[in-house]
């Protein structure tokens, strides 16, 4: 019985190391093949550092003669391999010569994953003259595998207050949790992945700006937060676009020394024009200027238009958007509500008549529906609005952004400036005035702020210039909805530009939601002065200063604990010696490395659910994964909070570690744990 | 004793087995990569999970007690 036991043992551990020889095999990063509950083969394709551009696979099929249409079900198919030559397979069943075949339809993919099916009845075209559509169709159009992964730590400096920085796609960001006495705080990003070579731009809470190079290797994104006066200004008007044009306005100004006029054409010496203006356009087109920028693109697609201003002492600042230009020449407006009256003419059939008044949502519809701008607001009464809805009481419960700008001039500051300028006012009674150099200076502030309230239904909520939060009245809510990457992308940009802070806190549905916190919001805060008196205070006493600091930054609660007096939330008796840091350093790296089998599992799950097109799902899985990352850069904070004070590490220090471990245990798993129960 | 090394070798090759099912890739730059192909799959990785977050909040504890 004990050898049949003995061989039974040894077949299991062959079959346990063939096993294992299995997993090692598809760990290489080679395509491998596994079988599914249904039998099914399963190809798994592994990240590849390879990257594909242009067609994929393409065919053509329904066969025709260019002179007569001839009908015969003929499928010519064009693998990838074969699709970048100018060959074509020839096919059976083909009576004519080659030369009169032809194809009503043909089906290509781009590498990119977009597909498109084209012809008709009528299209009876050559294979390679279908072949040259998707050609030019799939140019530029690559595959996106993401081939490299790093890390990004954002390091902020002279800074007495949290940062956060954040990549322009929104993609990526991250915040600090504790501000050093020494004025520098820092929070790591985790998981950053994309196409070798790819630039990253980060912008930093403080204003600041900095890139990197996805290029494998962990980089630092640094932000001077001490040096902003040092930036040129620079603010971007709302992109005009139409049909292929677009115009995008702005103001820069130099604030140290002047605004450089060479240095755009030193970097990019095949741009087209001159200035001290950089504008990237997105399309692989850069051109140098002043504002308004003007370019026409050659193709439809979303383009992320970067603007660029150096100032003679060396700073540059950096400013992007978004623009979509569709494919049949209409003009996308944002969904912003900054109602104008316009005059729109109309056509009477017995006589000519007077245009009529109708309220835009914003001036880009009044635009694009061809009227003539009249005044700012609503129209007055007996004017036309430009929606209508019908009396159904579907209830929707909406958010409406209004924009205001604040215009004026500061004589002091512009003097000099507009003794030998031109002050315009424009329309919309906003100044600006034009400089000597050529640089416009913008004397307006505009600020943004959003309200909610219930419509009776989507379309009133619509033709309000509203966005449905959920359906049902406010303060019934069915669902929390998760702001996307763009939301919270514009809603940092619009916070920022107002000298806000973005927060996450809840709303009064009890959603997790970025809310923007503007200075005049933070009146009820204890102030710096205040903090600083009673930091003093305490210390004259002898004591230590602790401060605890709600979600907004506001000071919530402030402890003086003195000599001999025990803090009673942190039982804190002794300063850790060496091999006991040492053994909590151990600890943090099991605890990073835990989290990142967790993460690895959710992404698993996510992208499960999103191959199989459940993205609700997988969305949700998504958000776990990023409070998995937010919590990994936790572990990163503590662990440079124990190496950065690893020779003067006392009490304090003991409390603020301990502190940081509780949020995550208390915090983050809960949040973990909430995101994978929501429905 | 050898019938618990048995019964050891029999839970563990029935474990790796089962994983080989979802299965775990490791990228060029380190980093683990799951792969799920079907739902059962998708369950069994969500209950990994979850003792994965079980072993996260002992680690805290014990982090946490090694501070006092």
């Amino acid at each position: 019985m004990k050898t049949a036991y003995a061989k039974l043992s040894i077949v299991l551990i062959l079959l346990l190391i063939s096993t294992i020889a299995f997993a090692e095999t598809s760990a290489t990063g080679t395509t491998s093949v596994t079988t599914s509950s249904s039998g099914t083969a399963v190809a798994v394709i592994s990240s590849t550092s390879e990257v594909k551009c242009g067609v994929n696979s393409f065919s053509v099929y329904d066969e025709c003669s260019m002179d007569s249409s001839a009908d015969s079900n003929v499928l010519v198919n064009i693998t990838a391999d074969t699709a970048d030559s100018s060959a074509i397979v020839s096919t059976t069943n083909i009576a004519t010569s080659e030369s009169e075949i032809g194809y009503r339809y043909a089906k290509w993919s781009c590498y990119d994953g977009t597909a498109s099916d084209e012809g008709g009845e009528t299209s009876c075209k050559s294979s390679s003259t279908w072949k040259d559509y998707a050609t030019r169709d799939c140019e530029n159009k690559c595959s996106s595998i993401p081939n490299v992964k790093e890390s990004v730590k954002c390091v902020f400096r002279n800074t007495e207050t949290k940062q956060e920085c954040y990549d322009s796609s929104g993609k990526y960001s991250c915040s600090t949790s504790t501000v050093s006495s020494t004025g520098e705080s820092t929070c790591l990003i985790d998981g950053i992945s994309g196409t070798k070579g790819t630039m990253l731009t980060w912008k930093s809470s403080c204003g600041e700006y900095a890139y990197t190079t996805i290029d494998g290797e962990n980089e630092y994104a640094k932000f001077d937060c001490g040096q902003g006066n040092s930036y040129p200004t620079l603010d971007l008007h709302q992109i005009k676009a139409e049909g292929y044009y677009v115009s995008q306005n702005g103001v820069t100004f130099p604030v140290c020394g002047e605004l450089d006029e060479t240095w755009c054409l030193e970097e990019n010496p095949n741009a087209e024009g001159d200035g001290a203006i950089e504008f990237q356009w997105g399309d692989g087109l850069v051109t140098c200027g002043w504002f308004a920028g003007e370019h026409t693109y050659q193709r439809e697609g979303k383009y992320r238009i970067e603007v660029r201003s150096k100032n003679t002492c060396g700073f540059v600042s950096s400013r992007d958007a978004f623009v979509s230009v569709p494919d049949n020449g209409e003009t996308i407006c944002e969904d912003i509500y900054s109602p104008v009256c316009g005059s729109l003419a109309v056509a009477c059939i017995r006589a000519p008549c007077d245009p009529i008044k109708v309220t835009y949502s914003n001036k880009c519809e009044l635009e694009k529906a061809g009227a003539k701008y009249i005044s700012s607001g609503k129209c007055e009464d007996g004017s036309t609005d430009t929606c209508a809805c019908t009396m159904e009481y579907a209830p929707v419960c909406a958010v409406r952004t209004t924009c205001e700008s604040n215009c004026y001039v500061d004589v002091e500051e512009t003097t000099q400036e507009t003794s030998t300028s031109e002050i315009v006012i424009t329309a919309e009674g906003n100044y600006t005035v034009k400089t000597a150099t050529g640089a416009t200076i913008s004397m307006c502030e505009s600020s943004c702020y959003e309200q909610k309230q219930t419509y009776s239904n989507e379309c009133s909520a619509r033709c309000d210039g509203a966005k449905v939060v959920y359906n049902g009245e406010c303060g019934n809510p069915v669902e929390c909805e998760k702001q996307d990457y763009e939301q919270v992308r514009q809603l940092k940009d619009r916070c920022y530009a107002s000298d806000g802070r973005i927060i996450e806190k809840e709303d009064e549905q009890g959603c997790e939601q970025y809310h923007c916190i503007l200075p005049t919001d933070e009146q009820e805060c204890t102030t710096q002065e205040d903090i600083v008196e009673k930091v003093a205070s305490c210390e004259n006493e002898g004591g230590k200063f602790y401060g605890r600091f709600d979600e907004q930054g506001c000071l919530v609660t402030a402890e003086c604990v003195r000599e001999g007096q025990q803090d009673q939330n942190y039982e804190v008796t002794e300063v850790p010696d060496a091999s006991r840091l040492l053994e909590i350093a151990l600890k943090l790296e099991d605890l990073k490395m835990e989290f990142g089998k967790l993460k690895a599992k959710i992404a698993g799950i996510a992208e499960y659910y999103r191959n199989e097109g459940d993205t609700n799902t997988a969305d949700k899985f998504d958000v776990v994964v990023e409070i998995i990352t937010a919590a990994q850069e936790d572990v990163e904070i503590i662990k440079d909070m124990i190496s950065q004070n690893i020779d003067n590490f006392d009490l304090e220090m003991v409390r603020e570690v301990k502190e940081a471990i509780r949020k995550i245990k208390e915090e983050r798993i809960k949040e973990i744990v909430k995101a994978i129960l929501s429905s | 004793m050898k019938k618990i090394y048995f019964a050891l070798a029999i839970l563990l090759t029935v474990s790796v087995l089962m994983s080989g099912c979802t299965q775990t890739d490791t990228t060029d730059s380190g980093e683990e990569k799951v792969t799920v192909t079907n739902s059962d799959e998708a369950n069994q990785t969500l209950n990994d999970a979850s003792v994965d977050i079980t072993g996260i909040d002992n680690t805290l504890s014990d982090l946490d007690d090694s501070l006092e």
